[in-house]
């Protein structure tokens, strides 16, 4: 009996988180023109600087754990995802290199290819922000839009994703088609809700942003 | 990942073939202290507690962020996940049970399922009840709780001079023979800000360092 109160428990999480997700959204009138102007823009775009605010829920605690930090993109597959709060973190992807900076210690690198989770994950954030996530063949996709937002809603397809992520919503701006926001919401109903600001497209940005020492 | 999974196995299959030798614990002599009760390691903050984690087995590195919740007196919610949130684990221990309600494909092994639970057992100390208790002393702490329980080894919660919480505790097998170490500092409001499990038998360690 237990057993069938936990699987009705969760896939009414996952439902009512669907539904919050989105609430204010309907489907895409024109996909096709929304593919081919993220195509556009993506083609476009050579660098990207940003602030991001991650907010991770975990449904037995009270509060949201809040982290920030800066990240820079360069094409076609280098990316900076440093965190300065609530400690500072870097992790810099450059090819399949990875090279990972923590406070106190030396540089850690490693092949991305070793492993398997670490790839996934991260091949999903450099879709992302490089608005290539339409090609993404891990995912089933569907369209929605609001009156400011243009909404992703990712369905993994593989079971090895679904273990990792239920669903992923990325949110784009109407005005430059560049990502607003991502959630990645799990089976159990705990998500990370991620919020770039203070974006700066196609600034110089040279190789020592993706160097660690 | 799949050689540290690998690496456990093998190490804890090298175990049941381990030569025995006479307990490295002989030293102690019996306490003065008769009456001291040994204290839960999180049992005056039910907050949650969130630490910075970094494991490490042979040359492999992995880092990211574990979460201790205390759910009810004696039970447990532990995650550990990536720094952008990605779980790892969540694992809920009560004195008995251990529920485990996330494990990453590249975890979901019993080995490595039973090394966590051993683990944090021993930190949590949330199990102590079922544990027949003793205490001794030796030169460097005035009060050692000595655990047994039948089966399951032996437990040493090291207690300094100035609190009642562990410095260190160590886990041995029931023929003395040392198996895991955590030491504990930096202790702030009852809490330790710096944690750090190391096995005797197996090259893996985990450090955890407490987010202000």
């Amino acid at each position: 009996m237990n057993k069938y109160c936990y699987i009705i428990f969760f896939v009414l999480i996952s439902f009512v988180s669907s539904f919050a997700q989105l609430d204010g959204f309907s489907k895409m009138a024109d996909s096709d023109s929304f593919k081919a102007r993220m195509s556009q823009e993506a083609e476009r775009t050579h660098s990207i600087s940003s602030d991001f605010v991650q907010k991770k829920f975990l449904s037995f605690m009270e509060e949201e754990m809040e982290s920030s930090g800066i990240f820079k993109f360069k094409k076609d597959n280098r990316l900076r995802w440093e965190y300065i709060l609530p400690y500072p973190y870097a992790i810099v992807l450059k090819g399949d290199k990875v090279r990972i900076k923590e406070e106190g210690k030396k540089v850690n690198e490693f092949d991305m290819s070793s492993n398997k989770t670490f790839k996934k994950i991260n091949d999903l954030m450099l879709d992302c922000v490089r608005g290539t996530v339409l090609e993404n063949d891990e995912f089933d996709l569907a369209y929605y839009e609001s009156k400011g937002e243009y909404l992703i809603h990712l369905l993994p397809k593989s079971k090895e994703m679904k273990n990792l992520l239920q669903n992923v919503y990325i949110y784009f701006g109407k005005d430059d088609y560049q990502v607003a926001s991502i959630h990645m919401a799990e089976e159990s109903g705990d998500y990370t809700h991620i919020t770039f600001k203070n974006k700066k497209l196609n600034e110089e940005l040279g190789e020592g942003h993706f160097d660690l020492k | 990942m799949r050689s540290l999974v690998r690496g456990i196995l093998i190490s804890s299959s090298l175990l049941f073939f381990s030569v025995c030798h006479p307990g490295q614990y002989h030293q102690f002599n019996k306490s003065e202290i008769e009456d001291a009760v040994l204290t839960p390691l999180f049992n005056e903050n039910t907050k949650s507690q969130f630490y910075r984690a970094g494991m490490k087995f042979r040359d492999y590195e992995f880092g990211g962020q574990l979460v201790f919740r205390q759910m009810k007196e004696d039970v447990f919610r532990i995650v550990i996940m990536s720094e952008i949130g990605i779980k790892f684990l969540d694992m809920e221990l009560t004195p008995k049970k251990r529920i485990v309600h996330h494990v990453n494909d590249q975890l979901n092994r019993p080995i490595v399922l039973k090394v966590f639970e051993n683990d944090f057992r021993l930190l949590l100390m949330n199990d102590i009840d079922s544990y027949k208790s003793s205490i001794k002393k030796n030169v460097d702490y005035p009060i050692i709780h000595k655990l047994r329980k039948i089966g399951k080894g032996k437990r040493y919660y090291f207690i300094e001079e100035d609190r009642a919480k562990p410095g260190r505790i160590e886990k041995a097998s029931k023929f003395g023979n040392k198996k895991v170490v955590i030491d504990l500092e930096d202790y702030k409001e009852g809490v330790p800000h710096k944690i750090n499990i190391r096995h005797l038998n197996i090259p893996l360690s985990l450090s955890l360092d407490k987010v202000k």
